[in-house]
């Protein structure tokens, strides 16, 4: 009886978390005005958005009743947010303003993603297995990045970015976080013309990578700024952090 | 036979120089033939005559005179030689005309090729801006549009198209990042029209990451014109906290 009953609640558990949208795109751009989200790449052809929070936030007062807000959008996805389609470009918005659905996206690898999040009501932006592009720009969210390739564009004001790359990295990769840590890991044998900068934090680098700094005008330059090629240069990665650290570390 | 004949063969017969043959025949002449009498007469008369005259013996001074003619024809030819000058200038001149010729056809030649290679590099650095440009307005793309900005940096010379788009970019771009991009490319200038144009992109920057950077690399060399913009950054309802602490602490540096 026990056994039936567990699996019954599993049952109702993978249904209440089985809220999923589907827009077919396998190119184009996916611009995500979220507080926070997670990412992940697949190898399909549709974009799939699924919530966590499932139906347990349902409000049951709330029966027959159209959620409204005042930015006018409305769910017209059943997982609480807001997804419109403009050709190649597919922009999605949260409902609220304090309360953000636990959303889940796939994308497939062709399609260009963007993260813009300005409020200080959010969470971790969180992006994995992916050969995308990604753009992010935020203030307060925290960024972390799993096993991506690059391109990358990100910023952040007051929160932190910490990424893994994988082995096949592209560039142009850029990083900047005013008042965090950037914390980035690389392979060993990422070929890039680096720039590491701080005003008012330190900056840290494995032992091993085979780097050379650039000479400019006969002057090496040491403080707060650091720039030099690993692996004899390559795309451009820039890693700046005004008032934290900033660590690069190899595979 | 007649009398050139008898002639000669009497001669012969007087010098021994006949064969048995012809030897009779003169005798038979001699006998028979009155005219061949009166040659062999004439012809002995002479070469007595002959045998009978002194040798003749140069002069002293005429011996030692071909003695010394015939000492300077035997000494071996010298080197020098001698030149016709006419000839000379004229082959002077003809090869002087080739070689004009010659250095006239390559000069044009290179020219011609100059202007070419001239008006590649031209076309090529047109289409090079050109994609720069395209890539700096890619909207669907920050990464293309940094790439854009990098590449445009490393350009030759200062493009006014190409400084236009950095502006536009550092005021108006939506990704900050690529703003950061656009300001480090555009603080490598260094002229003091640039210098004034980034004082006013401070004004008007929304960006408070590229606000950050734009104090940071404004107060660099001690410039004093940026204070008023900088208090008024400080006082600026909305004005970020990261703003407002990078204002404060360039106004510090700067007083």
């Amino acid at each position: 009886m026990k056994k039936l009953m567990m699996i019954a609640l599993v049952l109702v558990a993978a249904t209440l978390q089985a809220q999923e949208y589907k827009v077919a795109k396998s190119s184009g751009r996916l611009e995500l005005y979220v507080g926070r989200v997670t990412v992940e790449g697949y190898a399909g052809n549709e974009i799939v958005f699924t919530s966590k929070s499932g139906k347990s936030e349902t409000d049951s007062r709330a029966a027959g009743l159209r959620s409204v807000n005042g930015s006018g959008l409305e769910d017209n996805t059943g997982v609480g947010i807001h997804v419109a389609v403009k050709d190649n470009i597919i922009e999605v918005y949260q409902l609220k303003k304090l309360n953000h659905p636990d959303l889940k996206i796939l994308v497939p690898k062709g399609i260009v993603v963007s993260f813009k999040h300005d409020s200080k009501y959010g969470g971790d932006a969180i992006f994995r297995n992916m050969e995308n592009e990604i753009e992010i720009s935020c203030q307060y969210n925290n960024i972390v990045l799993e096993n991506i390739t690059g391109p990358l564009t990100a910023k952040t004001l007051y929160g932190s970015i910490d990424a893994v790359f994988g082995n096949n990295v592209k560039g142009p990769i850029s990083m900047v976080s005013v008042y965090s840590h950037i914390d980035i890991t690389l392979p060993q044998t990422v070929k890039a013309n680096l720039k590491m900068l701080t005003s008012y934090g330190e900056l840290f680098m494995a032992s091993g990578f085979p780097w050379e700094i650039v000479i400019k005008d006969g002057m090496q330059q040491w403080g707060d700024k650091v720039e030099g090629k690993l692996n004899g240069g390559g795309f451009a990665l820039d890693l700046r952090s005004d008032y934290g650290k900033v660590y690069l570390r190899k595979k | 036979m007649n009398k050139e004949e008898k002639e000669i063969l009497i001669n012969n017969y007087l010098l021994q120089a006949c064969d048995g043959s012809e030897m009779q025949m003169v005798e038979k002449l001699l006998q028979e033939d009155e005219e061949a009498r009166m040659i062999f007469k004439q012809t002995e008369l002479l070469l007595k005559k002959l045998e009978n005259e002194a040798t003749l013996q140069p002069s002293e001074s005429l011996r030692q005179t071909f003695l010394l003619s015939l000492a300077n024809e035997l000494k071996p030819t010298q080197a020098t030689q001698s030149f016709n000058l006419n000839v000379f200038y004229k082959v002077a001149a003809a090869l002087l005309v080739i070689a004009t010729s010659v250095a006239a056809g390559f000069w044009v030649n290179t020219l011609v090729q100059e202007r070419k290679e001239y008006a590649a590099l031209q076309k090529e650095m047109q289409e090079t801006k050109s994609l720069l440009l395209s890539m700096m307005k890619n909207p669907l793309s920050a990464s293309q549009r940094m790439v854009g900005v990098s590449q445009a940096a490393d350009y030759s010379s200062i493009d006014q198209d190409i400084i236009k788009s950095m502006f536009r970019l550092l005021n108006e771009d939506p990704n900050s990042n690529v703003r950061l991009a656009a300001l480090e490319a555009l603080a490598k200038y260094n002229t003091k029209e640039i210098k004034e144009q980034l004082l006013i992109s401070l004004a008007k920057q929304q960006d408070p990451v590229v606000q950050v950077a734009l104090i940071k690399l404004l107060t660099q060399d001690n410039n004093q014109a940026i204070k008023p913009t900088l208090e008024e950054l400080i006082q600026k309802e909305g004005t970020e906290k990261a703003v407002r602490d990078a204002a404060h602490s360039a106004l510090l540096r700067l007083s």
